[in-house]
C-alpha cells in the first residue's frame, strides 16, 4: 500500500501548522521525518492518522501497482494504519499483555466473545519477538521508558499495519534498544513491503536506516531524499541554526558531529550567534 | 493470570459477604423474625403472616434496591474515569448527580409519576454531562482541577435549584432533605423494576464495548487509531453513564464517593481491564452500598443514618486523598 499526501494544510484558528504539503511514500519505504520542535511533525503524523483534520488537501492510499488512490474510512485506515505514540510516561494500570493485546482491536470481529486465540497467538509470537515475554503479565505502569515504548512498539505490530507511523519511537531508549527497535522497522519495511513514516530526533540513527528523509521547517518540506545525497552542513544550518562537521561511513552514509557554540570556534562565536538567529 | 487469581478471589469473597450482609437484612429490624421465618417466607411457604409481608415488602426489595443502586453508582464512576481519563471523574463529584436531583426535584414539584423523576433526572443529567465534557475541552486526559472546578460550580448551579424545591415543598421539605442525603428505606417492587432496565441497558452497551474502553485509558490519538471514534463513543458512554446516574439520584437520593471508592480499590487489585474491572466494580459497588445500608440500619437503631452519610463519611476523606496524589498518577 502506498501513501499519497496531497497539498496538505492543518492550522489551528489563525495559526498554519502544516502549509501546502505534498508527499508520496511507496512501500518497503522507510522514511524519517526530521526538523526542530514545533515543525509539525507530530501534527502531519495524527493527520495522516485521521486523527486531526485538515483544513485543505488529501490522503490517499493505493492498494496494489494498479490500485486507484482512494481515501480509508476509519475502520479500514485502523486494519491497515498502525500508530505509535511520543513516549508518554505511562501510568495506566493494565497488564502488558492486556496492553499489546489492544493491537487487535481493530480486527476483532464478535465484540461479545472478545479477542480470539488467534490473536492472543500473535500477541505471543510479538512479544517473544520483542523480548517481553518476561514481562507480559507485569503491570505497564511499573515499566521503565524504554520498556513501555517497546511494549507500544509491540501494540502497533500486533496491529499488522501496512503502513507504520512514529512518533519519536526511539526516545527514551537507550543505544542498545534504540538499534533494536530500527532494525526491526527496517526488517518491516524490507520483508513485509510496509511503508514507515517515522518522526526522529537523533539524526545519525535516521541517517543509518532511513531510505529518505524528509526535513520539515515551519509546516513546510525544506527537502527531501537519500541521507547521502541531501544532508550537508548549510542544509542542517537551516533547519535546526546550529554548525555541525559531517563524516561519511563506508556506505556513504552522513554522520554528524555537533559542533560546541562557545568553546570550538571562540573567534566567531558571535558569527555564529547571528547565523542562528538569521537562519531562515 | 495473577490478576485473573485476583479477581476470583475478589469475587468469591464479596460474595460471602453479600451472604452474610443479606441475611443481616432480612433478620433484622424493628420485627424480629427467625432462620426458621424467613426459610418458610422465602420457600412460599408462608405468604399471609405479618412477618412475610414485612420481608416481601419492605426488608426484600429494600436489599434489592441497595444493591442496584450500588452498581448504576460503581459502574458510572467506573465509566465516567475512563472517558475523563481522571480517577477523580466521579458522577457526584463532577456534577451530574447534581443535575439528576435538580431533574428529580423539578419531576417533584410538578408532583408527577414515580417513571418520571427518572426521565427529567435523566435529560438534566446527561445536559450536565455534556456541558462538563465540552469544558473540559473534551481532549486526553482531563486536569483534575479544571474537572473539579467545572464539578463544584456546575453542583452549585444545580443545588440551588434543588435547595429552591425544598423551600417551595414547605411542609413536604423534610421529605426532601431526607432524600437529597440518600435514602433506601422508599424502596419498592415496583422501583427495583424501574431501575432494573437501565442498569441492565447500560452494563450490557458498557460490557460489549469494554475493549474500546481499554483503548481510552491509551489516549485519543490512540484510540483513533486503533478504530475507536473517539468523540462520539465518549458521548455516548456519558449517555448511557447519565441513565443510570440519574435513576439512581432520582429514586435513592444523592449518594456519594461510592462510584470513586470501588472503582478504585478494584482496579487497585486487578487493574484495568474493562472485561473485569466493569463487572467485578457493579458487583463490588452493589455490596458495598448494602454493607452501607446495614451499617446506616443498625449504628443507632431503631433510628436510621442517611445512607449518603455513611458513604460520604468514609468517601470523602478518600477523596481528599485521591485529589492530592492524582496529578502524580492515574489509574495506578
Amino acid at each position: 500500500m502506498s501513501l499519497i499526501i496531497q497539498e496538505l494544510a492543518v492550522g489551528w484558528g489563525n495559526r498554519n501548522i502544516l502549509e501546502s504539503l505534498s508527499l508520496s511514500l511507496k512501500p518497503g519505504e522507510f522514511t524519517g521525518l526530521l526538523g526542530p520542535n514545533g515543525s509539525g511533525k507530530s501534527t502531519l503524523l495524527k493527520t495522516v492518522l485521521g486523527f486531526l483534520k485538515p483544513s485543505r488537501g488529501r490522503i490517499l492510499f493505493t492498494c496494489g501497482a494498479m490500485g486507484e488512490p482512494a481515501e480509508l474510512s476509519h475502520k479500514e485506515a485502523a486494519r491497515r494504519l498502525a500508530f505509535v505514540p511520543q513516549s508518554a510516561g505511562n501510568t495506566v494500570s493494565i497488564t502488558v499483555r492486556d496492553m499489546i493485546l489492544m493491537g487487535r482491536l481493530p480486527h476483532l470481529q464478535d465484540r461479545w466473545s472478545g479477542y480470539t486465540a488467534a490473536d492472543k497467538e500473535r500477541v505471543d509470537t510479538v512479544m517473544e519477538k520483542l523480548g517481553l515475554t518476561a514481562l507480559a503479565d507485569r503491570d505497564a505502569a511499573s515499566l521503565s521508558g524504554g520498556e513501555m515504548q517497546k511494549v507500544s512498539i509491540a501494540r502497533c505490530l500486533v496491529q499488522e499495519g501496512d503502513i507504520l507511523l512514529l512518533d519519536e519511537a526511539t526516545s527514551g531508549l537507550d543505544m542498545n534498544h534504540t538499534i533494536e527497535i530500527m532494525e526491526l522497522l527496517r526488517d518491516k519495511a524490507d520483508k513485509e513491503n510496509a511503508v514507515i513514516l517515522a518522526v526522529l530526533h537523533d539524526l545519525n540513527t535516521a541517517f543509518q536506516y532511513c531510505d529518505s528523509i524528509v526535513f520539515l521547517k515551519k509546516g513546510r518540506i525544506l527537502c527531501r531524499g537519500k541521507p547521502q545525497d541531501i544532508v550537508n552542513e548549510t542544509l542542517l544550518e537551516t533547519v535546526y541554526g546550529v554548525r555541525v562537521i559531517i563524516e561519511n561511513d563506508e556506505a556513504g552514509r552522513p554522520i554528524i558531529i555537533p559542533r560546541r557554540r562557545d568553546t570550538t570556534h571562540k573567534e566567531d562565536s558571535k558569527n555564529v550567534y547571528r547565523t542562528v538567529q538569521v537562519a531562515p | 493470570m495473577l490478576k485473573i487469581r485476583k479477581a476470583a478471589v475478589l469475587g468469591a469473597g464479596i460474595t460471602v459477604l453479600l451472604g452474610i450482609l443479606v441475611l443481616i437484612g432480612l433478620l433484622s429490624g424493628t420485627v424480629s423474625l427467625s432462620f426458621e421465618e424467613i426459610g418458610a417466607i422465602l420457600t412460599g411457604v408462608d405468604r399471609e403472616s405479618p412477618g412475610a409481608r414485612i420481608v416481601m415488602l419492605v426488608r426484600l426489595p429494600r436489599i434489592i434496591m441497595a444493591l442496584l443502586i450500588g452498581m448504576m453508582l460503581a459502574a458510572s464512576g467506573t465509566i465516567s474515569q475512563a472517558v475523563f481519563r481522571n480517577p477523580l471523574a466521579d458522577p457526584y463529584i463532577i456534577g451530574i448527580s447534581a443535575g439528576a436531583a435538580a431533574g428529580a426535584a423539578l419531576a417533584f414539584i410538578l408532583n408527577l409519576p414515580d417513571l418520571w423523576y427518572g426521565i427529567f433526572a435523566f435529560f438534566i443529567s446527561l445536559g450536565a454531562a455534556l456541558l462538563i465534557f465540552r469544558l473540559s475541552g473534551n481532549r486526553g486526559r482531563t486536569n483534575t482541577a479544571i474537572l473539579l472546578i467545572i464539578g463544584a460550580a456546575l453542583s452549585a448551579f444545580l443545588g440551588a435549584f434543588t435547595a429552591f424545591t425544598l423551600y417551595l415543598a414547605g411542609q413536604d421539605s423534610y421529605r426532601v432533605m431526607i432524600w437529597t442525603m440518600g435514602y433506601l428505606g422508599a424502596a419498592t417492587w415496583f422501583r427495583v423494576g424501574l431501575l432494573t432496565i437501565p442498569l441492565i441497558l447500560s452494563l450490557l452497551y458498557f460490557f460489549y464495548r469494554r475493549h474500546d474502553v481499554d483503548a481510552l485509558l491509551l489516549g485519543d490519538a490512540e484510540a483513533h487509531a486503533l478504530g475507536v471514534p473517539v468523540g462520539k463513543f465518549k458521548r455516548r458512554l456519558l449517555l448511557a453513564v447519565s441513565l443510570i446516574a440519574a435513576f439512581s439520584v432520582a429514586f435513592a437520593g444523592m449518594i456519594g464517593f461510592v462510584g470513586l471508592i470501588v472503582p478504585h480499590g478494584v482496579r487497585l487489585l486487578i487493574g484495568n481491564n474493562h472485561g473485569r474491572l466493569l463487572p467485578l466494580a457493579a458487583y463490588s459497588g452493589g455490596v458495598f452500598l448494602l454493607l452501607a445500608d446495614t451499617l446506616a440500619r443498625s449504628l443507632f437503631a431503631p433510628a436510621e443514618i442517611p445512607i449518603g452519610v455513611i458513604t460520604a463519611f468514609f468517601g470523602a476523606p478518600f477523596f481528599l486523598f485521591l485529589a492530592v496524589r492524582s496529578d502524580k498518577r492515574m489509574f495506578t
